[in-house]
């Protein structure tokens, strides 16, 4: 690894943010420890002529870790189309930000997942919920933090979940409504967080007092989870079937039914709690892993990282109408 | 003690090296950290309003009204 690391000390390594938080500073802090000034690149600055990768002055490696999905999304595309190698990448954080991309990508690679149903139009939203069965899960295809994540219990909420997205102006994903059964778990979840393909940390996430949602970004509490076997097999799994080199939230369910559910997988994985609840710097093994992956891609011609691009986009697809089939 | 001026409306600056200023929503205490960088939000501990460092010029911290949060934001 020290030679790895010593090989891309000359490489310009950025951390692209839009609020820079502590997650940011602790990465900051770790390349510098090993001799790299990374740059603190504002996403809000940033303006890219396109066909032109000189009206930006980009560093070779990016570590993307903006806030909002529309721009971390759209700006990783942006600068993997200058040359620079983003991580995670556009196709990554295409798949974790959407979940319904991501169910679709657990489904076809046989990890296990919450029973989930998908419909595109308010007349068909109610056959989505009771297709799942109730109680279960309204969630917005695009979000985070738990934010409009509504249980429903019974039809009379569901009819009445329904009419209220209607009348809700703004948002064009209000009229996909993806729904996931509410899964019968002790109150708690699990955070693996996997980068460059291995586990740097595992721990239990606590809803708060009076919540049913375990987000920390809601005021969860963490503790360390030992890591089974079968835990071990389906975090790399996942990990594997979404991006290898990337680093990623796996958020997992303990179903009482059915063991362990993926339920989520997050492209810009924060990190706050879950340094709380283990030894090891987390920031400092993302960086270990980023660099090592910055030197492995000096081998890889440009053309190959599009081509492996296009193969996770193909995977994505295919998966669509495999799970689309009746 | 803490000096500031209006920069188009948003935007003001702590012109001081303090270490804090008003909160231009509830005129609370602003505290700023020593070791604040570009980029950092600062938060009001009265109100809860956030505001951005813009800059940082010969210990002169700029700050901007923080983007709000948004429907697309999260992990």
């Amino acid at each position: 690894m020290e030679e790895d690391e010593s090989r891309v000390n000359h490489t310009r390594v950025g951390i692209l943010f839009d609020r820079l938080r502590w997650e940011e500073k602790e990465i900051f802090h770790e390349f510098e420890k090993r001799g790299i000034v990374a740059e603190l690149i504002d996403s809000k600055n940033i303006v890219a002529e396109i066909g032109r990768s000189q009206s930006l002055s980009l560093p070779s490696l990016v570590l993307q870790r903006c806030l909002s999905f529309h721009r971390a999304f759209n700006l990783a595309a942006t600068l993997e189309a200058f040359g620079t190698l983003v991580v995670n990448s556009s196709s990554v954080l295409e798949i974790c930000g959407n979940k319904l991309l991501t169910s679709h990508l657990l489904a076809k690679n046989g990890i296990p997942t919450p029973k989930t149903a998908v419909s595109f139009s308010l007349e068909s939203a109610l056959n989505a919920i009771e297709a799942v069965g109730y109680p279960c899960v309204m969630k917005p295809i695009i979000g985070s933090w738990g934010r409009q994540v509504v249980p429903i219990r019974d039809r009379e909420t569901a009819e009445a979940l329904i009419e209220m997205r209607d009348q809700q102006a703004g948002d064009s994903t209000n009229s996909i409504f993806y729904v996931q059964e509410l899964v019968d778990r002790p109150p708690r979840d699990i955070r693996c967080i996997t980068s460059g393909g291995e586990i740097i940390a595992s721990v239990y996430r606590y809803a708060p007092p009076m919540s049913w949602k375990t987000n920390v970004a809601l005021g969860g509490r963490t503790e360390p989870c030992p890591m089974s076997r079968e835990l071990e097999e389906i975090v790399i799994k996942t990990s594997q079937a979404i991006s290898k080199d990337g680093i990623l939230g796996i958020d997992i369910m303990e179903s009482k039914s059915s063991g362990y559910v993926v339920h989520e997988v997050n492209g810009t994985v924060e990190f706050r709690g879950a340094q709380q609840a283990t030894e090891k710097s987390i920031a400092g093994l993302i960086v270990q892993s980023v660099l090592a992956r910055a030197s492995d891609a000096r081998s890889e011609t440009k053309d190959r990282l599009e081509e492996k691009d296009s193969e996770r986009r193909k995977n994505v697809l295919s998966a669509m109408q495999q799970t689309s089939r009746p | 003690m803490y000096s500031h001026t209006e920069k188009g409306g948003d935007n003001w600056e702590n012109m001081a090296s303090a270490n804090a200023t008003k909160c231009p929503e509830c005129g609370g205490v602003l505290k700023i950290q020593e070791d604040v960088v570009v980029g950092e939000i600062v938060s009001c501990s009265d109100c809860g309003s956030d505001y951005e460092v813009a800059s940082i010029e010969s210990g002169s911290v700029s700050l901007k009204v923080a983007e709000a949060v948004k429907e697309d934001w999260g992990e």
